[in-house]
């Protein structure tokens, strides 16, 4: 019940915003721009969370395959993004536009958190393997 | 070797969707221009006449008739040439790392496009393999122009189309399109080839077999700048300019690429596409492709033939410019295949005029340069930068020629707003531009009141090409 972490007080802040927290269960919590709202609906159950103001995404690369709740992920300039992908294979996620790269170990769970500070739609791809992750979809 | 599969070819970066409302705009200009330009427009040809165009001053007709000047772009555009190709084989593997993909697919390729369309069909002037074949033919001391076989003229613009073909089909298909060795690749084996035909046929090789000579050239056809027949440079309508495109073999084929390439490069980048089409399956995109392309054609293709039929009965007027008339320089084929006889007065019989799929397709030219520009313009602007940068160190070897080694794109100095605009400006220009062009056609062939019924299978064609570049614009 109890607010943990930092972002108690932006929480209520954002316009559009879902947010429901409960202390050591599964929630979900995303701010998202009034047009994705269908699709944050839907896949809302599917995303666990800390206590984060902004989006997460869940990645899980197995067996050669990549998983993951939206193929098309949208989200506001300017908000943050905590990445998660949990890997069986040694590889890079490079992050277009804000050109970033996240180190992949086999059997660990990176986390990365970025803002999207760039608009446009940036693929979100494993450097080496060449897979496409998602696409993060910045809107102004 | 695993390659990192990026959107069309290089840069990892697409456009946003296109807001309803600017779509929805855009396609209601389009709507509303095509009923003007059929209902209210001029009955009489308007372009093609000797005299057309604003002569541009006096002091820069001399500076572009320079010869040196030429010579020496001819010279620096050879070099970067010779520089990409090195590069692609002795610079960086990784292919974000490496100057000649980025040269190729975006630097050159829309870069282009967009000069072209500025300035006319400049690549005919720049092309570094006629500058190669002028020196090799000196060598052997014969003359360019020379060559042991005639290129027969019913092959027309199929040679450029083949080339066109296989450049789009590398560019958007295979998933090692970006690998700086395939591209090099392609450029040796595009220079071999074409020098090879130029030596057999000439240069006039060049004006007809090269694809990126007559993909410069059809756009630069609706260039405000061109020649006029006396020689003049002169700032015109774009109309005047395609007009003075001859139909020859071929060359729907030749629009009918571009177009279906650009539209499949949409369409590669439609959420549909993403989420369900493996990335690196070269059967899948090469279908794909194909059936655009083949789309395309067989729009175009129905509506003329309803045109046709439309106008069956109608009598074909020779009421042509004078410009098509006068010229004796077009092969007998050609001036057939615009339906018209030259310089006679009165009708040719309905038999015997040429299919209008043939007469109608520089009016597509505007619809392709539009798609061009809407789906390559922001690439130019931003993953364009790149070529610059990695220029600074084509080799690895840790230079700094240009001290732009370290500088990052610039994705922010055009907003996302302006690149919606200049996107669905650009389709709806096009489309204008087009109906307009075929409009000309119509009343040159036909004369006002039968014009209209060759007009309307086309618009309806020209407008379903519009609205799907505008419905793959709003589904990035």
């Amino acid at each position: 019940m109890a607010l943990s972490g930092c972002a108690a007080g932006a929480q209520t802040a954002a316009t559009g915003s879902r947010t429901s927290v409960t202390a050591g269960a599964e929630t979900t919590e995303r701010t998202t721009s009034g047009s994705a709202g269908p699709e944050s609906t839907a896949h809302d159950a599917a995303r666990t969370s800390e206590v984060f103001n902004g989006t997460v995404v869940e990645v899980t690369i197995a067996g050669g395959q990549v998983q993951t709740a939206d193929r098309r992920v949208i989200v506001t300039l300017n908000s943050r993004v905590r990445l998660i992908v949990a890997s069986d294979i040694s590889d890079e996620v490079h992050i277009h536009g804000v050109d970033e790269y996240v180190d992949l170990r086999a059997g660990e769970t990176a986390t990365y958190d970025f803002v999207a500070n760039i608009p446009g739609t940036f693929e979100v791809e494993l450097h080496e393997a060449g897979d496409l992750l998602f696409s993060l979809q910045v809107q102004p | 070797m695993t390659v990192a599969v990026l959107a069309h070819g290089v840069g990892g970066r697409t456009d946003l969707p296109l807001t309803a409302s600017v779509a929805v705009a855009g396609a209601v200009w389009a709507v509303i221009a095509s009923f003007l330009i059929l209902s209210v427009l001029w009955p009489r040809p308007r372009t093609g006449r000797d005299n057309a165009g604003v002569p541009l001053p006096a002091t820069l007709q001399r500076i572009v008739s320079s010869r040196p000047l030429w010579e020496v772009l001819r010279l620096l555009v050879l070099l970067a040439a010779v520089l990409v190709t090195v590069a692609a084989f002795a610079g960086p593997t990784a292919p974000t790392d490496n100057l000649a993909p980025f040269a190729l697919y975006i630097t050159f390729w829309v870069g282009l496009a967009l000069v072209s369309l500025l300035f006319g069909p400049v690549w005919r002037v720049l092309n570094p393999l006629r500058f190669l074949h002028r020196g090799l033919a000196a060598l052997q001391g014969r003359s360019p122009d020379s060559g042991r076989r005639e290129l027969p003229a019913a092959l027309g613009w199929w040679p450029a189309a083949a080339w066109l073909a296989v450049f789009v089909w590398l560019e958007l298909v295979p998933p090692f399109r970006s690998e700086p060795a395939v591209v090099g690749g392609f450029l040796l084996v595009y220079a071999a080839v074409n020098l090879l035909a130029a030596h057999t046929c000439g240069a006039t090789w060049f004006d007809r077999g090269d694809g990126f000579e007559a993909y410069s050239t059809l756009i630069g056809a609706l260039s405000p700048v061109g020649h006029r027949a006396d020689g003049r440079l002169v700032l015109r309508n774009p109309l005047d300019g395609a007009t003075a495109v001859r139909h020859e073999p071929g060359l729907t084929a030749l629009v009918v690429v571009l177009i279906g390439s650009t539209a499949f490069d949409g369409l590669t980048r439609s959420r549909f596409w993403v989420e369900q089409i493996p990335a690196d399956s070269i059967p899948a995109g090469t279908l794909g492709l194909l059936g655009m392309t083949l789309a395309v054609a067989a729009l175009y293709f129905l509506a003329t033939a309803v045109a046709d039929r439309r106008t069956s009965a109608a009598p074909v007027t020779t009421a042509e410019p004078a410009q098509e008339a006068a010229s004796a320089r077009r092969p007998v084929a050609a001036v057939a295949a615009t339906g018209l006889s030259a310089g006679q007065g009165g009708s040719v019989p309905a038999t015997a005029r040429v299919p209008l799929r043939a007469s109608f397709a520089t009016s597509l030219v505007p619809i392709a340069a539009g798609y061009v520009i809407a789906h390559y313009f922001s690439l130019f602007l931003f993953e364009g930068q790149t070529t610059w940068i990695l220029v600074s160190d084509p080799f690895g070897t840790g230079a700094d020629y240009l001290g732009s080694r370290d500088r990052q794109v610039d994705y922010t100095f055009v907003s996302t707003t302006a690149i919606g605009y200049v996107q669905i400006g650009a389709i709806v220009a096009g489309h204008i531009v087009a109906a307009l062009i075929a409009h000309d056609r119509a009343v040159t062939i036909f004369g006002e009141r039968d014009a209209r019924q060759s007009q309307y299978p086309l618009m309806a064609a020209m407008l379903l090409f519009t609205g799907t570049a505008v419905a793959l614009l709003v589904s990035t």
